[in-house]
């Protein structure tokens, strides 16, 4: 075992001179990957050779060697990658274990809503049944979101109707503009309670505001009720949202750098 | 009683590793990281063999050697030469200075490196 892990720093050491050697002598594309060949070289054997500096040598360097900056540097660079990402990993899965990752806001508007705007949403086997103004509106009692970034909402409507709910995001405050609209159904039980919960990969919440709509649809008559009043509501983001959500690109940027350091450095060592 | 053995060779990784492969074997090693430094440790140590690299900081491999064997003190120590140069015209060049071995170091296993220092030690 020891054997061969000698054996390969010696021919990861003669594989780094040979490369920089091919450097000095060749051009172009054939030149820049040999540069980068030479830099994941020695990263590779600043790793493998790390048991090495637990060992202590007989003599010590005196001085600096461009080879001991070099290594030290590669080491220092896997140290902080390393350092980085269990923080992040910490960020990431620690803090939504103990904070709300999304804070809302619920304003409700009895807006007169338009009849053939709402309805021009709504599924085509219910757009075109009967309005039936005995089908009591569902209402919606509750919104409130997942910590896996998808939404729950709950009310009442008709015992054991189809619940139709439209989902839509906002540009502006009011809901003239209608976009990536999502349409659920779920079933009321027998006490007239439905609840809704969107799949995370369907209805990731971002922070902007949102419209919301019901109706009941009932299957047995084949008619439906009117429409609800839209509903509004908005994500915001708090302090560790916006932490956990930029935490990701603010080290990625981080990493970049040093590693646009370390390559730097590598390549006026060279 | 244990042998020296002297290591020149100036990555400091790899002579980090030799030593390992050397002391694990039982060998006290002594090791420098020029060819100047090497000279002056084996003529006042006089190890049983030489591990010498050819691309030396301050004096060349060959010279180093070419010193060695015109120094009646250090004439008959043999050495052993590991490096990234593999040309026929290298080892020539090795043999003819009297060299007593030349591995190159992309395609040698340190298993048949030791043998060869034990063949030549025992």
């Amino acid at each position: 075992m020891r054997g061969r892990w000698t054996n390969l720093i010696l021919h990861t050491s003669a594989s780094i001179y040979k490369r920089k050697n091919n450097v000095a002598v060749s051009y172009a594309s054939r030149s820049i990957f040999d540069v980068f060949a030479v830099i994941f070289l020695e990263l590779f054997l600043a790793v493998i050779s790390f048991p090495l500096y637990l060992v202590s040598k007989g003599d010590s360097a005196k001085g600096k060697s461009q080879y001991k900056i070099r290594r030290i540097f590669t080491l220092s660079f896997l140290i902080v990658i390393l350092i980085v990402w269990l923080a992040k990993l910490i960020l990431m899965v620690g803090l939504p274990l103990y904070f709300d990752s999304r804070h809302f806001t619920v304003t409700t508007e009895n807006k007169a809503t338009s009849q053939a705007a709402a309805q021009s949403y709504l599924l085509p086997e219910v757009y075109n049944t009967q309005l039936d103004a005995s089908i009591s509106i569902p209402t919606v009692e509750k919104i409130s979101a997942e910590k896996s970034g998808g939404l729950m909402v709950s009310g009442l409507g008709k015992a054991g109707s189809k619940i139709v709910v439209n989902i839509g995001k906002t540009q502006n405050e009011t809901a003239s503009e209608f976009n990536n609209i999502k349409i659920y159904i779920v079933n009321a039980d027998k006490s007239g309670n439905w609840t809704l919960e969107t799949d995370v990969k369907v209805f990731n919440l971002k922070p902007g505001q949102y419209w919301l709509q019901a109706m009941a649809y009932d299957e047995i008559t084949g008619k439906k009720s009117d429409v609800s009043s839209t509903q509004y509501f908005e994500i915001t983001q708090n302090l560790y949202d916006r932490i956990i959500s930029r935490a990701d690109i603010y080290l990625n940027y981080f990493m970049i750098a040093f590693v646009a350091l370390g390559i730097f450095s590598i390549i006026i060592l060279i | 009683m244990i042998k020296k053995i002297m290591v020149i060779e100036d990555e400091q990784i790899l002579l980090r590793a030799l030593n390992v492969e050397l002391l694990s074997q039982g060998f006290e090693v002594l090791s420098a990281k020029d060819g100047e430094t090497g000279l002056r440790l084996i003529r006042e140590e006089e190890p049983e063999l030489v591990l010498l690299d050819l691309i030396l900081p301050k004096l060349h491999g060959f010279e180093v050697l070419k010193a060695l064997k015109s120094d009646e003190k250090t004439k008959d120590i043999p050495v052993i030469i590991l490096s990234n140069l593999g040309q026929d015209s290298d080892i020539k060049k090795a043999e003819e200075l009297g060299a007593a071995g030349y591995f190159v170091k992309a395609s040698t296993d340190l298993s048949e490196l030791s043998n060869k220092i034990n063949k030549i030690l025992t």
